[in-house]
């Protein structure tokens, strides 16, 4: 073979190894979304409230039997109650959130408009105890009016993991 | 000479004696006047607003609760049971909360729930609000008014929220709602510095072996309670707790129009009456300018009408909707303000 074949030919492979190298990337990266979201998938569900049956009885009882008596948590809410916007998609001027120093858990929050709790229309950063949120901006910005709203507050563990919630009304006015 | 003489002492004497005499009209040795600036050292609200709430613990839900219909945990009771404590057996109402661990450690179950404390850390009094909804699934047990009645052959629950003194029952896609003031303790705060050398008004320091802040506060709790008829087939409803507190004095001045209660059950041949809030300042409206059921304009049809703060959905309406395959109905009401303001109420089988 001759030199400038073979080297066409050296060139053509390592050609054919960037494709391959980039084409296992990009696998990887499809593997780990799947992955990421089979398991926000299983989100936890709450233990529902329970009907005794005949057919249930035994194990409703063992259930009652073993059930773990958690103390109840408590939050400090420290907060302002109702958010004046200028407009929909302004930061307020009075909108504030602060998580005490006293609390037990790091927390943050979501805020929904009370009649569609399926969307938020704010998620909130972390607020590690001893520190406030201000000048708040919405992430979905909401028309002119009086807006009854719903803030979800999660404590959360070390793995931001939600440990408890708390569910407190808010307004949000929005001026123009 | 001698006269020239004489008359230089008289000038020079006339001049000694007037100038003695001579007033220094000087300004007023007790008055002055300068310059300077004031400045102002700043002010700190002293209007506190901080309350203590309970949480839900995550894979739970608010006062949740067992219910034996039959009264099968009794029924099977004795040795199978002998690790936890029940009601007597003839005050029993069939609902259990699960409310702490006795000495033994046994868990202990009650027809009413623990007691849930909320503390109010203000300086100010605080207007709670608890609000507890039930959800609507189709097959979920009726929720009635009262405790049903022994010989009561439905399957009919009864769960209330309690608030101090104050009882509400909680129906099917309705709002129990509780209202409560708690004062406020002005005397546990204090004006101190901040590391930003700013003033802020904070709750006192209590000294190691000093005696505790004490603060008010109110309880809140579940009681419930199932007629003896067979609840087979039949789920029991969730329950969501909904928080809202509010500083009194800071009321708005200016408020949009607004609807308090906006689920309401439909019943044949009944109208439903909807009190509406036109609201306050220069946010408030006059009236109501549209009621709809989707598209369908309910005022022009003679459906629905507006006066006195009432929005009626008429009876011929409710009979219609309760013709409909869905188990509930959106009314939208625009009200007449400068930013049309829109409330939805649903209306529920």
């Amino acid at each position: 073979m001759s030199g400038k074949s073979r080297g066409q030919a050296q060139e053509a492979g390592k050609k054919n190894r960037k494709i391959i190298i980039i084409g296992m990337i990009i696998i990887i990266a499809l593997l780990a979304v799947i992955v990421i979201l089979l398991l926000r998938g299983k989100e936890e569900k709450p233990d529902r409230n329970v009907v005794v049956t005949r057919d249930n009885v035994d194990e409703v009882v063992d259930n009652m039997l073993e059930k773990e008596y958690v103390e109840p948590g408590y939050y400090n809410a420290s907060m302002s109650n109702v958010w004046h916007f200028a407009t929909g998609d302004a930061a307020s001027e009075d909108a504030y959130v602060e998580n005490v120093g006293e609390n037990t858990h790091d927390v943050y929050f979501d805020v929904f408009l009370a009649d569609d709790e399926e969307k938020a229309i704010l998620e909130s950063p972390v607020l590690p105890r001893g520190s406030e949120l201000k000048e708040i901006t919405l992430d979905t910005p909401l028309d002119a009016g009086t807006h009854d709203c719903i803030m979800v507050y999660h404590l959360i563990d070390e793995d931001q993991n939600t440990v408890s919630t708390l569910r407190v009304g808010l307004t949000i006015i929005v001026e123009k | 000479m001698r006269k020239m003489k004489k008359g230089v002492a008289l000038a020079l004497t006339a001049t000694m004696v007037l100038g003695s005499t001579v007033t220094a009209f000087a300004a007023d040795a007790n008055s002055g006047s300068t310059t300077g600036s004031g400045t102002s050292e700043g002010h700190v609200d002293k209007h506190v607003i901080n309350v203590e709430l309970p949480t839900v613990a995550e894979g739970s839900t608010p006062f949740a609760y067992t219910m034996d219909a039959e009264r099968l945990i009794q029924e099977t009771g004795g040795a199978k049971y002998e690790d936890a404590v029940f009601p007597i057996k003839d005050s029993d109402t069939g609902v259990y909360f699960l409310t702490g661990q006795n000495d033994d450690g046994k868990n202990t179950y009650a027809n009413t729930s623990e007691e849930l404390k909320v503390t109010s850390k203000s300086s100010a009094d605080v207007k709670l609000t608890v609000e507890v909804t039930a959800d609507s699934k189709d097959t979920d047990i009726a929720l009635v008014d009262a405790e049903p009645a022994d010989d009561a052959t439905d399957p009919q629950l009864y769960l209330a929220l309690k608030v101090g003194s104050t009882t509400k029952a909680i129906k099917k896609g309705e709002t129990a709602k509780a209202e409560v003031t708690i004062a406020g303790k002005d005397d546990n705060f204090e004006t101190t510095v901040n590391d930003e050398k700013k003033y802020v008004y904070t709750e006192k320091k209590v000294e190691d072996g000093g005696e505790a802040l004490t603060w008010n506060g109110e309880s809140i709790s579940l009681t419930g309670a199932v007629s003896k008829a067979s609840a087979k087939d039949l789920t029991a409803p969730e329950l969501t707790v909904t928080w809202k507190y509010e500083d009194p004095a800071a009321a708005p001045t200016e408020a949009a129009p607004s609807i308090a209660t906006t689920s309401y059950n439909m019943e044949a041949d009944t109208d439903i009456e909807i009190p509406v809030d036109l609201g306050t300042g220069d946010l408030k409206a006059t009236g109501v300018s549209s009621i709809k059921w989707g598209a369908v304009d309910l005022v022009s049809k003679s459906y629905a009408t507006y006066a006195d703060n009432t929005v009626t959905i008429k009876a011929n309406c409710v009979n219609v909707l309760l013709n409909k395959p869905d188990s509930s109905q959106t009314i939208t009401i625009t009200f007449d303000d400068a930013a049309s303001t829109v409330k939805t109420v649903t209306l529920n089988k």
